[in-house]
């Protein structure tokens, strides 16, 4: 346990190194951001005064230490274009991401698992099978097809829902849908899967055997036992989450990170999406960790292990 | 003694192949885009700008699935916009399975420090999100088209790595490949004579199971503008372009969203037939 | 009717179980196969009936058919049973086949308890033994405080007991999982256990502790039990009263002593001969049928080496001490 546990530990960091590696390289060798500051060109004294300044003559693993020794004092740079702190111009959009995803998360777990438990049940019925149908739907079609379609519908079409900014609690509905849609089509089909093997689970037989009723034996016996590989989906599903929201938020005109994101990239401000991709890695590499660590405390046969 | 109730058959397959019938022809629509595209897919004609679809009103049969804003033939920009498509996937598909094939083999073969290290590798490929990895390497590397490729292929190998090493590791134990290694067969001609072929399927499978996934990633970045760049036709982009314009002409979104999803629905449930009935075969 | 102890016999009662031809079919998907081809059984109460046979031959299909447990909850039945398996109650008796779902829940939660093959996985790994007791406890209308638990987990002889109800299933060894499954059993006071190969799964010297708890229970209790297992000596050490299954169907059956010294069927002798152990080994040759290809008339024909021309047609029953066997052979 406390074994398996350390290696889970130093994986995180290993992968959190290389990500921090990228993201230097990234920065580093995208060109120096002079051109940008200075389109019109630079004498080749001005640019050696600049580097001098800039820490860019030094060589590069000591530019790395410097790299690194800001980041944990909290310096992340500014953006090259507004000059902004970059950790401010996330901070100011962090809420809108977190709001719609948390939302959307929220809605995929009331609906995606019931709808997979019930169709794991009730396999014959028509009304979960053309549910699971509908999933097979959400799970092919990208967010922003989804979106655009919402829009279409709801927005044009029965003009009863605005589709873009976020003025009002409106605002929300659909983009939260959007994020949700797939992400209800995967836990659903997940949920049913894992609970259709828990059903033929041995146990499940015994269960049967005591005589107890269906609604019982369904809780205790089956649902119970499929959460368990659920919290793996979950886990993933908020990694989901963050990719989905760059294109909900691309598709309703969002102020979220998503669009700093893909700002920072069509306009090459290597500061801020160094910085965009350092979090993101963090939060992913640390929900992974929290997961497994659900996982363990779920389940006691690996709980109490050693 | 339980008695081992075989699942019941896999649904008639008549939908699988009208599956596989669709598919091809779109594959083969977007193939032959230059002979049967009824306009120039850049053409831009101001004079027809944003014209509906021939069933809508207004509709034309000059332009049988609508123009854009330029006045660019839609349909045509669908075929083109397939073909794309599906030459940034295929070749992106090649280059991360033999990338991953490549290291897989070494991985399998070589055994020790070399194994961990590429294993490490893929452990942290695994935790780190795709679309983060292609957002880094566009910004870094530019949009021309075979930076998605390469990139598409970076962000897809380490699932061919693990495949190729497990099937090493299992197909090393089998007699034909020790008896190859006692006759003083190399590694590398063990691996390309006896390891390889016996890859062929479950590649196959992967290949194709991988496919839509691939061409979502390509439609995404074009959607999201960092992917294809115009005026090259792409499904994404012009989903993307079309955003602005949902009010007046929905289908200049409309029309390559349709196409992209038949494209993706069609390969899922081409992908969910071929392995139930895999399973089946599995479960006698 | 022969019994192991005068003292538990009721003469002149009904039977416990009456079994007439019991009928079990499979539909697969293009065909539909017969695990049990009409058997016809009586059980005693209090009597342990053993049944033995090949794997394939039915017996636990058998058996399952009187708690309608074949496949698992939730999943659409492919299981056909036909003919009458009547259970002896207070009032009146229950007919088991086609019985309603409640009835077949209270049946199962008061009246028969399983035992299912397999011990390591029989039990919730998520839930911890205690509770399981308890459910089962409930089920049968018992209370399920703590005390009830604790003297059911005792009376198995569960070690430790006390500090365990809050063990959960991976914490027990093989032997002692099926313990607490046979706990949850004696939690209906059941009048019939079924244990269906209970000790497969275990090693040999659990299997010895597993038998003689079965055997205690039965004597404190009084209650009937159906052992089905292909382990010859299980059956010589338990059984008052011993079936022997081919094919889906009961081709002999006799007190064991009889059975065991005096086998009338030449599929009982070549089971009995085929003995790993024996001095003068005598090999089975051959395979059982498959089911779609049993053979007209008797099933194991095409392997007894006294087949005649009479043998296509199916067998006669001929009464034997206290049993009877299903063979032309005997007619004569």
């Amino acid at each position: 346990m406390l074994r398996f546990m350390t290696l889970r530990l130093l994986r995180a960091i290993a992968t959190m190194a290389v990500v921090l590696v990228i993201a230097f390289v990234t920065l580093r060798y995208s060109g120096t951001p002079f051109e940008r500051m200075y389109p019109e060109g630079l004498t080749p004294e001005h640019q050696a005064a600049l580097e001098a300044k800039l820490g860019l003559d030094q060589p590069i693993w000591v530019q790395f230490q410097v790299y690194v020794t800001n980041m944990l004092q909290g310096d992340f740079g500014r953006s090259l274009f507004t000059g902004e702190r970059v950790w401010v111009i996330y901070a100011e959009r962090i809420g809108a991401t977190v709001t719609i995803g948390g939302l959307a998360l929220l809605l995929a777990i009331a609906l995606g698992v019931p709808l997979g438990a019930a169709a794991a049940l009730y396999r014959h019925n028509p009304l979960t099978q053309a549910g699971m149908g509908l999933a097979f739907l959400g799970y092919a079609v990208p967010h922003f097809v989804i979106g655009i379609a919402l829009i279409l519908f709801f927005g044009y079409y029965l003009r009863v829902l605005p589709s873009t900014g976020l003025l009002t609690p409106e605002h929300y509905i659909l983009p939260v849908i959007t994020l949700a849609i797939p992400m209800i089509a995967t836990i659903a089909r997940f949920m049913r899967a894992a609970m259709l093997d828990a059903i033929t689970a041995p146990h499940v037989m015994t269960a049967a055997g005591k005589g107890l009723g269906d609604g019982a034996i369904a809780r205790a016996h089956i649902l119970r036992n499929a959460m368990i590989p659920l919290i793996t989906v979950l886990g993933l599903e908020i990694a989901a989450v963050l990719n989905g929201s760059i294109f909900v938020e691309a598709v309703f005109s969002l102020p979220g990170v998503g669009r700093v994101l893909v700002g920072a990239v069509a306009d090459r401000d290597f500061p801020v999406l160094q910085f965009g991709v350092l979090a993101y890695a963090a939060i992913v590499v640390a929900v992974s960790l929290i997961i497994d660590l659900l996982y363990v405390a779920a389940d006691p046969r690996v709980r109490l292990e050693g | 003694m339980a008695l081992a109730l075989p699942r019941p058959r896999a649904p008639a397959n008549a939908g699988l192949w009208l599956a596989g019938l669709l598919l091809t022809a779109i594959v083969l629509a977007g193939a032959f885009a230059p002979l049967i595209a009824p306009h120039e897919p850049n053409a831009i004609n101001m004079l027809s700008r944003s014209a509906p679809p021939v069933w809508a009103d207004k509709g034309t049969w000059a332009h049988p699935l609508g123009t854009d804003n330029l006045g660019r033939d839609l349909l045509s920009r669908a075929l083109y916009g397939v073909r794309t498509s599906f030459a940034i996937a295929t070749l992106g598909l090649i280059f991360s399975a033999v990338l991953g094939i490549t290291l897989g083999l070494i991985s399998g073969l070589a055994g020790g420090l070399v194994d961990r290290l590429i294993m490490g590798l893929v452990d942290v490929f695994i935790t780190l999100p795709n679309l983060l990895l292609l957002l880094c390497g566009i910004a870094l590397l530019g949009t021309e088209i075979w930076v998605l490729i390469v990139m598409i292929g970076l962000v897809r190998w380490e699932a061919y790595a693990r495949l190729v090493r497990g099937q090493v590791l299992t197909l090393r134990e089998e007699p034909f490949v020790e008896a190859s290694r006692t006759l003083g067969g190399s590694g590398l001609r063990v691996a390309l004579v006896h390891i390889l072929p016996n890859l062929a399927s479950p590649l196959v499978v992967m290949l194709t199971l991988s496919f839509p996934l691939v061409l979502l990633m390509e439609a995404g970045l074009s959607f999201l503008g960092v992917g294809v760049q115009p005026p090259t036709a792409s499904l994404g982009r012009m989903i993307g372009d079309g955003r602005d314009y949902l009010v007046n002409a929905w289908w200049m979104s409309g029309v390559p969203s349709l196409v992209l999803v038949a494209i993706t629905l069609l390969f899922q449930l081409i992908g969910d037939g071929v392995r139930d009935r895999i399973d089946v075969r599995a479960h006698g | 009717m022969v019994c192991a102890t005068a003292s538990m016999c009721v003469p002149m009662a009904e039977p416990l179980i009456t079994a007439r031809d019991v009928r079990v079919r499979f539909r697969l998907a293009d065909r539909t196969i017969e695990a049990v081809r009409g058997v016809d059984i009586t059980l005693e109460p209090g009597e342990i009936l053993g049944i033995v046979g090949e794997s394939g031959s039915g017996k636990s299909s058998f058996a399952k058919a009187f708690v309608e447990l074949h496949g698992p909850p939730f999943t659409r039945s492919r299981t056909l049973i036909n003919g009458s398996i009547r259970l002896a109650t207070d009032d009146g008796g229950i007919e088991l086949v086609g019985a309603p779902r409640a009835t077949m829940r209270r049946v199962r939660a008061q009246k028969i308890a399983m035992v299912p093959q397999d011990a390591l996985s029989g039990l919730n790994p998520l839930i911890p033994i205690g509770r399981q007791v308890a459910e089962a406890l409930r089920a049968a209308g018992s209370s399920a405080d703590s005390r009830s638990i604790l003297a059911l987990l005792e009376e198995v002889q569960l070690r430790g007991a006390p500090a365990r109800i809050g063990a959960f299933p991976h914490q027990l060894s093989g032997g002692e999982r099926q313990r607490v499954i046979i706990a949850m059993a004696l939690a209906r006071a059941p009048k019939l256990l079924i244990a269906d190969e209970p000790t497969t799964a275990l090693d040999v010297t659990v299997q010895a502790q597993i038998l003689s708890l079965i055997e205690r229970l039965r004597e404190r209790h009084g209650t009937a039990v159906l052992f089905i297992t292909h382990d010859l000596d299980v059956i010589a050490a338990l059984a008052d009263r011993t079936a022997v299954f081919y094919a889906g169907e009961l081709v002999e059956i006799a007190p064991t002593r009889d059975l065991f010294l005096d086998p009338r069927h030449p599929y009982t002798r070549a089971l009995l001969a085929s003995r790993p152990g024996l001095a003068k080994r005598a090999r089975l040759i051959g395979t059982a049928p498959d089911h779609d290809a049993t053979p007209p008339g008797c099933a194991f024909a095409p392997r007894c080496p006294h087949a005649d021309a009479r043998c296509t047609a199916p067998p006669p029953t001929v009464p034997r001490d206290g049993g009877s066997a299903r063979c032309w052979q005997l007619a004569a």
